[in-house]
């Protein structure tokens, strides 16, 4: 297995408060990999400074073994680097196809045929017409990742693709993450929910006040004490 | 509203048929303008709306495709005058050659605004295109030496012949800026299909998912700004020539706020947006009998009636009047045509 991502004493300050505060992490061709930790653990900041929205103020970031600190997002695409966001982002106006259109007209290339494929996978075909605002929440956030997938992604970053998501939509978001694996993507996941994102991860990483808490399988993170207080409580136990 | 007129075959065909028909009759009448009014007056007020228009289409282009609204275009406009009236005075150049040079100059210097404006967003970009307008406006009222300061530039050749094409009456101003002003429509609507008009769509409507989707928003919202400063440029040749005369009343602010004012009273969303607002900005004095001053202070109320009451223009006004008049088919026919 090669290495697609690798993170290095990374560290994010915004006026002399750490978001970040020297994170390692790394992940495997093909690999999900979960990012969880509760509000304010650095967790979307880390994102940011991978996907080039933020500059780190130390540290590296290594895609494919090549050094991409402080490079435009636009152009991080270009390297097969995608992130979906937060919220669940479109361009609100535009048609669902339109929307998943954005990415090729942006890399120069002509062929739309894989905009069928990619509204295949992510659910939206009968939607495909429908303007994106139109569309019901979960539906959305199946779309940003769909226009995220349009941009032919090595890696992509989901960030809390399932929040706001009830059960059923969360175990088609699971399903889909899998395809998308199988696609050849590596991902990695942040999330709060851990009922979806420890039975998709291969691996586990928990952030606490932008330090990494604990790095493991979902069954080491299950078991492990302090992850146990530090996300879920005292009471859990 | 009756959606499903748009989403299928039939309501489409319909809303396309719609559209020709309404674009036939507006190209009718702009050919016909010149027959039917009787005054120098009238057909000098016919060659202002297309020269308006055509950078007022181009403002729209800019506003449509990248969501930016630019006081800039007010110095844009100004500055094809300018380099127009340089040329040809100081160097002799033709028209025609002028026209060409014009239009790159422009786009080079909208360029250069663009670049640091563009890393702003609205209200922001607003005032730095306002800055620049009343920079180049104080470039031409202080640099006496090329610009002859308040004085300004006075053009006495008219441009030479090029083929059948005579530009010496209003009336050869009139058909020679009406095509110019169709041919910029027609580009705008081109551009806008283009893969980088669907990138400044994107940019327009989400700029920081475009960013994530691959596309360099600061590089083609710079494209879009100097496409738009084209226009200007072209617009402020023809000015200087069809005047014959460029001072730095023509440039600055003040002109870029009016062609925003004109913009908004059309309403963008509509292909015809801009030109309504061009025509009711230049016939509104006339309509009324205000003074020059007295049609400044009511475009000012028209522009803040239209944001409170109006907010997609006096087109959108009328859309919203017939599809309340239950005439839907009709509403859905002559439709926003983002």
């Amino acid at each position: 297995m090669s290495r697609v991502l690798e993170v290095r004493d990374l560290k994010k300050r915004f006026a002399g408060i750490a978001a970040v505060d020297g994170i390692d992490l790394s992940a495997e061709s093909l690999e999900i990999l979960a990012i969880i930790g509760p509000n304010g653990s650095g967790k979307t900041t880390l994102f940011n400074l991978i996907s080039g929205f933020l500059k780190p103020t130390a540290g590296d970031i290594l895609l494919n073994g090549e050094r991409i600190n402080g490079i435009p997002p636009h152009r991080l695409v270009r390297r097969g680097l995608a992130r979906s966001f937060q919220q669940a982002m479109s361009f609100p106006n535009l048609s669902v196809r339109d929307n998943v259109e954005v990415p090729i007209h942006a890399s120069g290339r002509r062929h739309l045929g894989d905009v069928t494929r990619i509204l295949e996978l992510c659910g939206l075909s009968e939607q495909e017409h429908m303007p994106a605002n139109t569309l019901p929440y979960g539906k959305q956030r199946n779309l940003g990742i769909a226009i995220a997938m349009a941009t032919r992604p090595q890696l992509l970053l989901l960030d809390e693709p399932a929040a706001g998501l009830g059960d059923d939509a969360a175990r088609d978001l699971a399903r889909l993450i899998r395809s998308i694996r199988e696609q050849g993507v590596t991902l990695v996941v942040i999330d709060h929910d851990m009922p979806f994102l420890l039975p998709i991860a291969d691996r586990v990483i928990v952030m606490e006040t932008g330090k990494k808490l604990f790095e493991g399988t979902a069954a080491d993170v299950l078991a492990h004490e302090r992850v146990i207080e530090v996300y879920l409580g005292h009471d859990a136990e | 509203m009756d959606l499903s007129a748009t989403s299928n075959g039939r309501g489409l065909i319909g809303q396309t048929a719609g559209r020709t028909l309404l674009w036939s009759a507006a190209a009718a009448a702009g050919l016909l303008y010149p027959l039917l009014t009787t005054t120098a007056k009238g057909l000098h007020q016919g060659v202002l709306v297309c020269l308006y228009g055509i950078v007022v289409y181009g403002l729209g282009f800019l506003y449509s495709v990248a969501g930016q609204l630019s006081v800039a275009h007010g110095a844009l406009w100004g500055i094809g005058a300018y380099v127009t009236a340089l040329l040809a005075l100081k160097l002799g150049v033709s028209f025609w050659i002028c026209l060409p040079i014009a239009a790159i100059a422009t786009a080079a210097f909208a360029g250069l605004m663009g670049y640091p404006s563009l890393r702003v967003k609205g209200h922001y970009f607003l005032i730095m295109t306002f800055a620049f307008a009343e920079i180049a406006r104080t470039i031409a009222l202080n640099w006496r030496d090329v610009t002859n300061g308040d004085t300004g530039l006075v053009i006495t050749a008219p441009p030479d012949r090029l083929g059948p094409i005579v530009l010496n009456t209003r009336m050869d101003w009139y058909y020679f800026t009406f095509a110019l002003m169709i041919i910029g429509i027609f580009a705008v609507a081109l551009l806008k299909r283009s893969a980088l008009g669907k990138r400044l769509t994107a940019i327009g409507e989400n700029d920081l998912l475009a960013e994530a989707s691959g596309v360099a928003a600061s590089r083609d919202k710079v494209i879009a700004f100097m496409i738009s400063g084209v226009y200007a440029g072209i617009a402020g040749t023809c000015w200087a020539f069809y005047q014959h005369y460029v001072n730095p009343d023509s440039l600055g602010s003040h002109t870029g706020i009016e062609f925003i004012l004109m913009l908004l009273i059309g309403g963008n969303q509509f292909l015809l947006g801009p030109i309504v607002g061009v025509i009711v900005a230049i016939f509104l004095p006339d309509v009324f009998g205000f003074s020059p001053t007295q049609n400044e202070i009511a475009l000012g109320i028209a522009l803040v009636a239209i944001i409170l009451f109006m907010p997609q223009g006096v087109l959108g006004a009328l859309r919203l009047l017939i599809v309340r008049a239950g005439i839907v088919r009709l509403a859905n026919k002559v439709g926003p045509d983002r």
